[in-house]
């Protein structure tokens, strides 16, 4: 261990904690803002400059955002394209991964560069509307997760993670009777869970941001994810309860608390699935596989 | 030996086999490579594929008994259902034609309708777009105006009318290449009166000034004394005359406006920034900046967060004098009949106590005073090329425009839904003026029924009598008190993309000025440096855009 007796070391330790410290509070504070305004009943006054607590708590401007029903419609769209789009693509890139890894895949060199080649460069946005056009996907939730099933990215994270494993671990499956199958599913996966859990927060919480492909592809109002629901409340302010002709109400509904309420209502659920998954990211280790 | 010759077999084999999937899966890679280039010419009739819950059904029999537009003109929200309310009524009520609802979300419009044009599927009706950019792009139909004179009389009879009284062709701007027509024509009534200019009359009883200023050596002593003499009387000094939203109505008071041409007493055009008057003008920004008497944050808006017409300076008692925002913003609550008095209500809730006027723009030095005002005219969508090619069908869509922009009733229940249940006549002073009802009364809830611009092409059209009606008293308030008053100066150039080196030029340009303006007023550079600036302008661009215009203004 570094002797951190002297003086030098502990002002530089002192420094560094209090500038790291600076930092993320400045990261810190703006959630915090948004969250203080929103929980702020605007009759009391509105929160300018820095405040560190509402003036009046009040839970109305959160009623008031989940009694839309849109933002419910946005809660189902959301769910669904995240749990199927998530599963999907964990399917396929593991698979593929799999695949890839294997050094002896017939043509390996001739498939990795052709999966590389799309990651540098893709066709533009109209040519990917053409596309998915025609094949019939328009206005359908397919559009949503078939696109970016597989990200090239996450594969070749995958199958460099799983190139990490001793080939050993194959052979023995192998002589033990498996098929590519079974090695794959009941050895190779099990053993990859850090890997697994990165890629499918990733892919989860790319899901469950995702707003744009929503708006191009999806025509129907009804199917819109919660993002775009989201986006249509924070940057238009059209919605029901924001957008007013007469610009009245100036003391019972105050545009800016609605907004952060709803901003806090699309990530609120994703805020708490990601503690879950991180207990992953530091689990698999090899120990006791390989034995004599 | 055996099994080694059964090895070499089962070796090449597979190989063999290898070699098959690897051809067969590289062929599936290519299979995706397809041909859709019938996919733009089967979308030229008039069922689209991109419509929400669509059956495709063959044109022939649709033709034959009604007339299909499919609809992409706005919205604010979405749809109450595939066929809201107002769509229905007004079907039922014409009998023989049909409306499809495109929904696109508003915040990435002009990207969605760009999808929709390059996928082949473009709506007959497009509104909410850039008229010009899809006129240069050659994908809207034109007509003539003889043609639309025959199919729509009542609308043109209209659109005469209304230009001889405002002096200003509303024919003229919707021909994009000088002949033919590419959009509706139509006005706005809103745009009939200029930005007002508003005092803290309370702050000036108290500085003991009785009347409201009205010229600018008036103005001028009312500012040094908002400024020195604490009128809130809170003993602090933190009260300031002016900030950027009266900039307008002082470089009116100079003969000038920025960011607009502005007619020389022979004819041309020049750009406002560049004349003379806006040098005065800047000096006399300057002179106040330098004594304290202009805000010195006014490189910030006024408006501070919030609904975006509220003057926050003012409304908190910050300055005493703006011109922020437009007239119907400032119009006394009227109650019910409220055109949108944002920035009064604003105020009253914020100053229980206070009061402001409406007063004049300042009068200058030689006599010349005014505010920013926007043209009457107003553009309305565009039509697809193969909805305008078909004429029969086209000429049926005017005559529908020719009814719902002119029968009163009609027009009323195309913009906010039916009579008695979402709007009702109302009085406002003796006059007719329409009431919307409390649970219709934001935009979204009026799209969702299929209000506002969704079968018309604007909320406005061509009658400026139905849209007084529609606006409630805020028009009628404004005719009475606004007339008299009614100093602005508009853009002699109907819209920046009429001039063709526009793009490439005026964003430089307008840096190149506001660093210039605000640097002056700040003191950071002399006056003398205005000249400069201008000789910049012509020779960055400028004197391009002078000579265009100047062709442009020649042709109306």
């Amino acid at each position: 261990m570094v002797n951190k007796n002297n003086i030098g070391s502990r002002i530089f330790d002192l420094c560094n904690i209090v500038m790291m410290f600076t930092f993320c509070l400045s990261i810190l504070y703006p959630f915090w803002n948004v969250l203080m305004v929103s929980l702020n009943d605007p009759s009391a006054g509105n929160l300018t400059g820095l405040s560190l607590l509402p003036k009046k708590f009040t839970l109305e401007n959160y009623k008031n955002v989940l009694s839309y029903p849109e933002i419910w419609n946005g809660y189902r769209e959301t769910i669904i394209r995240t749990v199927f789009g998530t599963c999907a693509t964990m399917l396929f890139t593991t698979t593929s991964a799999y695949a890839l890894a294997q050094h002896d895949l017939p043509n390996r060199k001739f498939w990795t560069v052709i999966v590389l080649i799309p990651m540098f460069f893709s066709g533009g946005l109209i040519p990917s509307y053409l596309n998915v056009k025609s094949l019939g996907l328009i206005d359908s939730r397919m559009s949503l997760i078939l696109p970016g099933l597989v990200s090239i990215y996450n594969l070749i994270i995958m199958r460099n993670y799983i190139m990490t494993l001793p080939k050993e671990l194959r052979e023995s499956a192998w002589i033990d009777g498996s098929n590519e199958f079974t090695t794959c599913f009941r050895i190779i996966i099990p053993l990859s869970v850090p890997i697994l859990a990165t890629v499918s927060l990733w892919t989860l919480v790319g899901h469950w941001n995702a707003w744009f492909d929503a708006i191009i592809y999806i025509n129907d109002a009804n199917k819109m994810p919660l993002q775009v629901v989201l986006r249509r409340i924070v940057m238009e302010g059209s919605s029901q309860m924001l957008n007013q002709i007469k610009a009245e109400d100036f003391g019972s509904i105050y545009p800016t608390a609605i907004k952060n309420a709803s901003i806090y209502i699309c990530t609120i659920p994703i805020l708490c699935v990601y503690p879950f998954i991180q207990k992953y990211f530091v689990k698999g280790i090899l120990i006791g596989s390989l034995k004599g | 030996m055996f099994d080694k010759y059964k090895m070499e077999v089962d070796n090449i084999m597979k190989k063999t086999m290898i070699w098959i999937f690897t051809v067969a899966l590289f062929l599936s890679v290519l299979s995706g490579c397809s041909t859709d280039k019938n996919n733009k010419e089967t979308s030229v009739t008039s069922t689209p594929t991109s419509a929400p819950v669509k059956t495709p059904t063959p044109t022939e029999t649709i033709e034959n008994e009604k007339y299909h537009y499919t609809l992409c003109v706005g919205n604010y929200g979405p749809y109450e259902s595939e066929k809201p309310t107002v769509i229905a009524y007004m079907e039922d009520f014409l009998g023989d034609v049909e409306f499809e609802l495109i929904y696109v979300e508003n915040t990435e419009r002009q990207t969605k309708v760009n999808m929709l044009i390059a996928g082949g599927t473009m709506p007959d009706v497009l509104g909410t777009v850039d008229q010009y950019a899809m006129y240069k792009e050659d994908i809207i139909g034109s007509w003539d105006e003889q043609f639309f004179r025959e199919s729509a009389p009542d609308y043109s009879v209209l659109i005469d009318t209304t230009s001889e009284e405002y002096g200003l062709d509303g024919w003229a701007v919707t021909k994009f290449d000088g002949e033919r027509m590419y959009t509706m024509p139509g006005f706005r009534i809103n745009n009939a009166f200029a930005d007002v200019v508003v005092w803290r009359d309370d702050w000036l009883t108290e500085l003991g000034i009785n009347k409201i200023p009205e010229t600018l050596n008036e103005a001028e002593e009312a500012f040094y004394a908002i400024t020195q003499d604490d009128p809130d009387g809170n003993g602090k000094d933190d009260t300031y005359g002016l900030s950027s939203g009266a900039f307008n109505s002082i470089y009116g008071a100079f003969g000038t406006m920025r960011k607009m041409w502005i007619e020389n007493s022979d004819g041309t055009l020049s750009y406002g920034d560049t004349l003379e008057g806006a040098k005065q003008a800047t000096a006399q920004l300057a002179k106040w900046y330098a004594d304290g008497v202009l805000d010195p944050e006014f490189i910030n808006s006024e408006n501070e967060g919030g609904y975006w017409a509220v003057s926050t300076k003012f409304n908190t008692g910050r300055i005493g004098y703006t011109g922020y925002a437009n007239w119907y913003h400032w119009h006394p609550d009227l109650g019910t009949a409220n055109f949108n008095a944002g920035g009064t209500l604003d105020f009253i809730a914020q100053n229980p106590d206070g009061s402001f006027k409406i007063g004049v723009p300042p009068i200058g030095p030689n006599g010349e005073r005014g505010t920013s005002q926007a043209d009457i005219r107003q553009l309305g969508t565009v039509f697809s090329k193969s909805l305008v090619d078909d004429t029969d069908r086209f000429a049926r869509l005017l005559q529908v425009y020719n009814t719902l922009y002119t029968d009163k009733d009609l027009f009323f229940t195309n913009a906010l839904g039916i009579e008695g249940t979402h709007w009702f006549y109302g009085e406002y002073d003796g006059k007719e003026i329409v009431l919307i009802d409390e649970n219709n009364s934001t935009l979204a809830q009026q799209t969702a029924i299929g209000g506002l611009p969704t079968i018309t092409t604007s909320n406005e059209g061509p009658s400026l009598e139905l849209q007084t009606i529609r606006y409630g008293g805020g028009i009628y308030w404004a005719q009475e008190n606004l007339t008299d008053i009614n100093y602005g100066y508009v853009n002699r150039v109907f819209s920046n993309s009429v001039l063709p080196s526009a793009a490439e030029y005026t964003s430089e340009l307008a840096t190149l000025m506001d660093e210039g303006f605000i640097s002056i007023i700040t003191g950071d550079q002399p006056i003398e440096y205005f000249d400069k600036m201008v000789s910049d302008w012509y020779k960055f661009g400028g004197e391009v855009l002078t000579k265009e215009a100047n062709d442009w203004y020649s042709m109306q």
